[in-house]
């Protein structure tokens, strides 16, 4: 390798191992100088090139994998439930008769569900937070929502796991107490059904792929706050 | 809990079981930082890097079975990447931002070099045609080598080695080196 193709290598490809480049780098001096005024370069043009990476683009990512995973998983058993249901359509009956006890199951396990995730994390309803106005909508906007008109006031908005799913969590200021909302994907109600229980009461309300859970302790008004969350929150599909 | 942050999805995402979620987060925490840098020097726009990313990292969870090789993780990972970058802007033409906007960075964070020396070498960067900067930002940032990007891009392996050699070339010029441009000539004579 003469002088004039090791600086068109140290130009092209500075961190080659070839034996010839390294063997002429060793026995040139000039060559050796101006290989490190390369190096030297490259390494100003990497600090260059090292721009800042959004602190919360990790999130964003994270956010989308754990709940499109969830929605990818409501939409396999949906698509094997059709294709069965064409192919035995004589049992159509029996099926129709299996879902309606197989959705009160549901509705039974989403409502007890969703009082023991309130109930295990009780810093949620005593702690008046200070959460960004924007925070529900992002977390929201992860399980395919629109916000079209901020709820105030927010204590705060999180995901959450739920069954090992991941659940969109928020806690309002009610006119008494605290309201929470969770957005869960799964099994779509086909109406809104009523919550009652010995300590909350609420709704599960048809969302998107899945329904939202509003809960909140007995002898606080819900009915404006769901009015409200339904005008607040849109689904495209 | 009580930030802006959504930071419970971090305690989610450790919780995952699927297969090949562990791969996915290596590739998550190891390489995130410098495919969003490719992403930018090639969208020259911070949204349009930030929204690649994030889909190249769906479609790189889609396909995570395929990859059984740790060496080649980045090359398939930035593949996957410029991939959808065609699919999502080649197609639509869309219009980039312009070298002076460029040159301001838009993130308000001083966590990156801001010396005036790496102003200019951002700025000089941007000076250079696509066909340019992008082996030389994959061959520098991306830490592969002539015959990787070649395969990246798609040409051969002598014609990535002859534009990173002008792109290099076209920068001193442009950063007027003397010592080095004195080189240069001799080099390319």
């Amino acid at each position: 390798m003469n002088c004039l193709e090791f600086r068109r290598t140290s130009l092209s490809e500075p961190n080659t191992a070839s034996q010839a480049f390294l063997v002429h780098r060793a026995a040139c001096p000039d060559c050796a100088r101006f290989a490190e005024s390369v190096r030297s370069f490259d390494q100003k043009l990497l600090d260059a090139m090292r721009i800042p990476v959004p602190d919360n683009l990790m999130t964003r990512i994270k956010l989308r994998h754990v709940v499109g995973e969830e929605q990818v998983r409501r939409v396999r058993p949906w698509k094997w439930a059709l294709a069965a249901s064409i192919f035995v359509s004589a049992a159509l009956s029996v099926l129709f008769g299996y879902q309606m006890y197989s959705t009160n199951q549901y509705i039974e396990t989403l409502r007890v569900a969703a009082i023991d995730h309130v109930n295990s994390e009780p810093q949620f309803l005593s702690v008046r937070g200070n959460a960004p106005e924007d925070k529900f909508r992002r977390v929201m906007a992860a399980f395919g929502a629109s916000v079209v008109r901020e709820m105030e006031p927010i204590r705060d908005a999180e995901v959450c796991a739920m069954n090992k799913k991941p659940i969109a969590h928020s806690v309002f200021d009610g006119e008494k107490s605290v309201v929470t909302v969770l957005y869960v994907i799964g099994e779509r109600l086909r109406q809104e059904i009523s919550i009652d229980g010995d300590r909350y009461h609420g709704w599960l309300i048809p969302a998107g792929q899945g329904n939202l859970v509003v809960l909140a302790t007995r002898g606080e008004p819900l009915a404006p706050f769901v009015d409200k969350l339904k005008q607040s929150v849109r689904w495209d599909i | 809990m009580r930030t802006g942050n959504i930071s419970g999805v971090d305690a989610v995402f450790s919780h995952m079981d699927a297969p090949g979620h562990k791969k996915f987060e290596l590739l998550l925490q190891g390489l995130m930082g410098d495919l969003y840098r490719y992403a930018y020097w090639k969208c020259r726009d911070r949204g349009q890097a930030e929204e690649l990313v994030q889909e190249t990292y769906l479609r790189a969870w889609k396909s995570i079975n395929s990859l059984r090789d740790a060496d080649s993780a980045k090359s398939w990972l930035f593949t996957i990447f410029r991939r959808e970058y065609a699919r999502q802007f080649e197609r639509k033409r869309l219009e980039m931002q312009d070298v002076e906007e460029m040159t301001e960075l838009p993130d308000v964070k001083i966590s990156f070099d801001t010396r005036t020396e790496s102003f200019v070498l951002r700025r000089a960067l941007s000076t250079l045609s696509d066909d340019y900067r992008e082996p030389l930002v994959l061959q520098v940032l991306g830490g592969f080598n002539c015959g990787e990007i070649a395969g990246m891009l798609g040409i051969s392996a002598s014609a990535v080695m002859t534009r990173l050699f002008r792109a290099r070339k076209q920068l001193r010029e442009l950063l007027a080196s003397d010592e080095v441009d004195t080189a240069l000539r001799g080099a390319s004579a």
